[in-house]
C-alpha cells in the first residue's frame, strides 16, 4: 500500500510539475493564438485548464476579443472620435483637383 | 452587395465636363464619401493626426493614378482601404528601420496585483480578482457604446503595442509577416501581444462587462 501511495504521490508531483501556474497559463494561452506550443506545453496547459475555471475564462475572453476585433474592423474604425479636419479636406480636394484637370 | 453579373447601369455622378473615371465616383467626392472613414482607420493605426491626414491624401492620389486597376464600383471603399493599408504598412516599415519597435516595458508586471504573491498557490489568480464571467458577450458586438469602450481601451495601449495588436488581431496578419514588417523577433512579438491582450481584456472587463447594465 505504501508503495502505491508513494507512486501516486510521485505521479501527482510529476503532473503538478508539468502543469503551469495561472500566470504562465495566461501567457501560454496567448501564445497558442500565435504559434503551435510544444507537446509538453500543450499537455501542461490542457491539464491546468481542466482544473482552473479562471484560466478557462481567461482563454475564452482573449479569444472573444480577437474574434470581435477581426470581424468588426468597420466598427472599430468608426469608433475613433476624431474626424478629418476642414483644413485637411480642403487641402486634399485641391490636390485632387490639380491632378484631374 | 450587388453581384458582378448585375449590369443595371448606375448613373454616374455629374462629372462636370470630365470623362468618367473608369467607373469610379467623381474623385472630388471621395473626400466627402470616404475622408472621415479613411482618416479614422489611419489614425487608429498611426496615432498621429498629421500622418493620418497625409496617408489619406496619398491614398486618394494613388487611387487617382491607379484607377485602371479598379475592378468594381461596389468595392470602391475597400479598394481605397487596401491602398491606405499599404501606405500605413510602408510607414511602419520606415519607422522600424529608424527606431526599435520592440516594447517590453509595457505591462511588464503582467497583472501581478491579481495573482497570489507567494506560498503554495504563488502566481495563481486571486479568485475575487481573476477573470469574471462575462454575460452574453456576443450581444455587445451590436452596441456602439461597446465599440467606443473598446476604442478607449485600445487607445490606452502604447503606440507600438497597439500597432502589433491591430496587425495581428484586427488585420489578421501572420506573426512572421509582422516580424518582418516591424523588424522585431517572434518571441518579443508574442510577449507584446500577450500583454496587449491581457491589458485589453482587463480594461474591457472593468469598463464594460463588470458594469451593471452595460452588457445586458
Amino acid at each position: 500500500m505504501n508503495w502505491l501511495s508513494n507512486n501516486a504521490k510521485a505521479f501527482l508531483r510529476g503532473v503538478a510539475d508539468l502543469s503551469p501556474n495561472c500566470k504562465a497559463a495566461a501567457r501560454l494561452q496567448s501564445e497558442a493564438l500565435d504559434h503551435r506550443l510544444t507537446f509538453r506545453q500543450r499537455v501542461g496547459l490542457r491539464f491546468h485548464l481542466m482544473l482552473c475555471k479562471w484560466c478557462r475564462r481567461y482563454g475564452k475572453q482573449i479569444m472573444f476579443v480577437r474574434n470581435a476585433a477581426k470581424a468588426h474592423p468597420d466598427e472599430m474604425a468608426t469608433a475613433v472620435p476624431e474626424r478629418l479636419s476642414e483644413a485637411a479636406r480642403e487641402r486634399i480636394r485641391q490636390k485632387l483637383r490639380s491632378r484631374t484637370n | 452587395m450587388q453581384a458582378d453579373g448585375d449590369t443595371a447601369p448606375r448613373q454616374p455622378l455629374p462629372a462636370e465636363g470630365k470623362p468618367a473615371n473608369h467607373g469610379l465616383s467623381d474623385p472630388e467626392r471621395w473626400v466627402e464619401l470616404y475622408g472621415d472613414y479613411l482618416f479614422k482607420y489611419a489614425l487608429m493605426r498611426l496615432r498621429d493626426p498629421a500622418r493620418a491626414e497625409d496617408a489619406v491624401q496619398e491614398t486618394f492620389l494613388a487611387a487617382l493614378k491607379g484607377g485602371k486597376s479598379f475592378a468594381g464600383r461596389s468595392a470602391e471603399k475597400s479598394w481605397l482601404v487596401g491602398i491606405l493599408k499599404n501606405k500605413i504598412y510602408d510607414h511602419y516599415r520606415k519607422t522600424s528601420r529608424e527606431t526599435n519597435f520592440t516594447d517590453l516595458e509595457f505591462y511588464a508586471d503582467e497583472e501581478s496585483d491579481r495573482f497570489v504573491a507567494d506560498g503554495l498557490l504563488k502566481d495563481g489568480w486571486i479568485h475575487e480578482l481573476g477573470p469574471q464571467e462575462w454575460s452574453s458577450p456576443g450581444a455587445s458586438l451590436d452596441s456602439e457604446v461597446f465599440w467606443k469602450t473598446f476604442h478607449d481601451c485600445s487607445n490606452k495601449l502604447p503606440k507600438n503595442i497597439a500597432a502589433v495588436f491591430n496587425l495581428r488581431e484586427v488585420d489578421g496578419a501572420e506573426s512572421k509577416e509582422i516580424c518582418r514588417l516591424l523588424n522585431i523577433s517572434e518571441s518579443n512579438l508574442w510577449v507584446m501581444l500577450h500583454r496587449a491582450r491581457m491589458a485589453l481584456r482587463r480594461c474591457l472587463e472593468t469598463n464594460w462587462f463588470a458594469k451593471p447594465g452595460m452588457s445586458e
